[in-house]
């Protein structure tokens, strides 16, 4: 069913209110980014609530809604799976990765395979997660652009570029704290128009009985068949989703993982990343694929024609239910989370092109202000060539697909080489190196001559190429690949830090020294200011209370939880003095942003 | 319509289960005494939410929707 011009002029209101709400509320945290690790890290300091909400924001693309939404009204509340299966690679990011990254001060995924293992490996990582950055921009962009061209009759052109430019504008000026907190914002709006749509659906149906009277035994399983549908496979998707695609998501994401270090503790990593999957991620799933189920129930209700288009569910569902201003809502929701995907992509980005290209090849000797100056330069660079991709990607469909398979070729390997480079010391540089060139071709092959998937398909037929079985065929090549030269090759040496063996050490590379991680509740203390060298000075009766030493990492913050660490520093505590209270340098009170004389919470990180 | 809820928790936990084994056998035992055991609940917590929650889910939809 092909949609044209909907909407009212109340709802195209609401849109261009919300973008311009959305670019003067980003460009406002420019004033809280100095430094290149502002821009890219927001400084290492953020509680994990913020940084689960903005992962919610991140995860769900444009795409999302249509997407979900479609397969929902196709296959019913089985299509939820994809967002409820990230409790299978949980455990390895909290024990391994996360600490791992945080402890070793990695700037990016390229770094980490240089200290893990050698240049030529970071080489070829760099260039593979730059080709699936950028190509993903412009598809983000693109899909976005269909659909409000589709839904509103807009041009395509200008409106992806009215929404690059308003990404760029404040990802320029505010770095990762903009992200951030975008994103808090976009996430809450994701979810309050999923909602919205929800209860609206389910008033139009006449009640919730309605609504599930609407869906049969097929359409309530949480599960897909097993093997039966060649294009929504339950194991196909075990694979495919929730192993390679969530660990990609978890470990091999630049945005994501540039999130986790703008934490001010792998504590609050840990808490951010279980909240996620325990509590954001099955509401994250109602409010993107609800409209399928709407769309499934009005059918068996009579309300809909039994032909209508599955890719348009989700728009004519929340045309028919939304009223005047909540239907422009609903659509500001869907470019939301473009933008809060497309500006986290824009930022790692940036943060790859500084981190592995220009401090390695152009300039490594140069001040921080000269790189943040060109991460600021890279991040509207990448927004233009992200613009420049829609028409290339819009002419040449071929070159959609070939991203497309360009993803499925490169995840599994670097899935696979960042796992064992974590968990396993003897993976060695060139096992590295040979599982990303050979693991990709092989993967490669596999899309040329499908028929070699056939003996891991579980049974899954091999109409449309085993699409998603080749991801546990790939993670078998790969780790054999791994496991049959690392045993012929020799590992490298001096990996402190870098492997889950010896992440208590790596605490200690990035503390300076031992560690103190005994137990203790933050307390709450007045801020003062001291004049001679000391960063952070701590009176003696506080310093007992937090069971801390002179040397120890110490982070204080504004008493007022909502900041969520925006208003904060942390450093090491250099004096423990006869004083009741807490001082600090004033290069920390500035950078820090707090307030002389009032109360601060302080607690020991390590 | 079990044998997705079966698959999904065996194989599923077996690649679960393997970090714990990883985590207990190759990080430094002061490490894991020190970090106590909020570090592990978590995932414990995540595992035992999903779990039920297909458990249940797998259960209503039978009973429910073979009507």
């Amino acid at each position: 069913m092909e949609v044209q011009q909907l909407g009212t002029t109340t709802d195209y209101v609401v849109i261009v209110m919300y973008f311009l709400a959305i670019m003067l509320f980003g460009s406002y945290f420019g004033r809280f980014t100095t430094t290149t690790k502002d821009f890219f890290f927001g400084g290492q300091r953020f509680s994990w609530w913020l940084i689960a909400a903005s992962c919610v924001a991140t995860v769900v693309g444009s795409y999302s809604f249509i997407k979900y939404s479609t397969a929902g009204f196709t296959y019913g509340l089985s299509s939820s799976t994809g967002y409820l299966n990230d409790w299978i690679v949980l455990p390895f990011f909290i024990f391994g990765w996360l600490p791992i990254i945080y402890y070793s001060r990695t700037g990016s995924i390229p770094e980490y395979f240089e200290r893990r293992f050698n240049k030529n490996v970071r080489l070829m990582a760099t260039i593979i997660i730059l080709l699936y950055l950028i190509g993903y921009v412009g598809i983000n962009l693109l899909t976005l652009g269909v659909a409000l061209t589709k839904i509103l009759g807009v041009p395509l052109m200008p409106t992806v570029i009215i929404i690059a430019v308003i990404s760029g504008i404040y990802l320029h000026f505010g770095g990762q704290t903009a992200v951030i907190f975008t994103d808090l914002l976009q996430a809450f709006i994701l979810v309050i128009a999923g909602f919205l749509l929800f209860g609206l659906g389910i008033y139009y149906l006449g009640g919730f009985d309605n609504f599930l009277s609407g869906l049969d035994l097929a359409h309530r399983l949480p599960q897909p068949p097993f093997n039966t549908h060649h294009k929504f496979p339950f194991i196909g998707l075990f694979w495919q989703d929730a192993v390679a695609n969530t660990t990609a998501f978890y470990f091999m994401n630049q945005g994501v993982m540039m999130r986790f270090l703008s934490l001010k503790s792998v504590k609050e990593g840990r808490k951010a990343v279980s909240f996620v999957v325990i509590c954001l991620m099955p509401i994250a799933m109602i409010a993107i694929a609800n409209g399928g189920w709407l769309g499934r129930a009005m059918v068996t209700n009579g309300l809909l024609p039994a032909d209508t288009n599955p890719k348009d569910i989700f728009v004519t569902v929340a045309n028919i239910v939304a009223m005047p201003g909540v239907f422009g809502f609903i659509m500001a929701a869907l470019t939301a989370a473009l933008m809060s995907t497309v500006d986290t992509l824009i930022n790692a980005i940036s943060a790859i092109g500084v981190n592995d290209i220009y401090k390695v090849y152009i300039k490594p000797e140069a001040d921080d202000k000269h790189y943040l100056g060109i991460a600021k330069l890279i991040a509207i660079f990448s927004a233009i060539v992200g613009v420049i991709l829609v028409p290339v990607f819009n002419s040449f469909g071929s070159i959609y697909t070939a991203h497309a398979m360009f993803t499925a070729s490169i995840t599994p390997p670097m899935v696979t080489v960042i796992i064992l480079g974590a968990f396993w010391k003897n993976f060695t540089p060139k096992a590295a190196f040979y599982t990303l060139l050979a693991g990709s071709g092989m993967v490669l092959f596999s899309l040329i001559e499908p028929s070699i998937i056939a003996p891991v398909a579980h049974g899954v037929s091999d109409e449309g190429g085993f699409k998603y079985m080749r991801a546990l065929y790939s993670l078998i090549t790969c780790g054999i690949i791994a496991v049959v030269v690392s045993k012929f090759t020799k590992p490298k040496e001096n990996i402190d830090g870098l492997v889950v063996d010896s992440i208590h050490k790596g605490m200690e590379i990035f503390k300076g020294g031992k560690v103190n991680l005994r137990e203790s509740k933050p307390i709450r203390t007045l801020l003062a200011k001291n004049d001679g060298n000391d960063l952070i000075t701590l009176g003696r009766n506080q310093a007992a209370d937090l069971d801390i030493d002179e040397g120890d990492l110490i982070y204080l913050r504004d008493k007022r939880w909502w900041y969520g660490g925006l208003k904060s520093a942390q450093g090491k505590l250099a004096k423990i003095t006869e004083d009741d209270n807490i001082t600090i340098s004033q290069d920390l009170l500035d950078y820090g942003r707090l307030n002389l004389g009032e109360e601060v919470v302080v607690e020991k990180i390590l | 319509m079990w044998d997705t809820f079966l698959y999904q928790h065996i194989v599923g936990g077996i690649i679960f289960i393997s970090a714990f084994v990883l985590y207990y056998k190759k990080t430094d035992k002061d490490l894991i005494k020190a970090q106590g055991n909020k570090i592990v609940l978590y995932p414990v917590a995540a595992f035992v939410f999903y779990f039920f929650l297909n458990l249940v889910w797998t259960y209503w939809a039978i009973k429910t929707g073979s009507k």
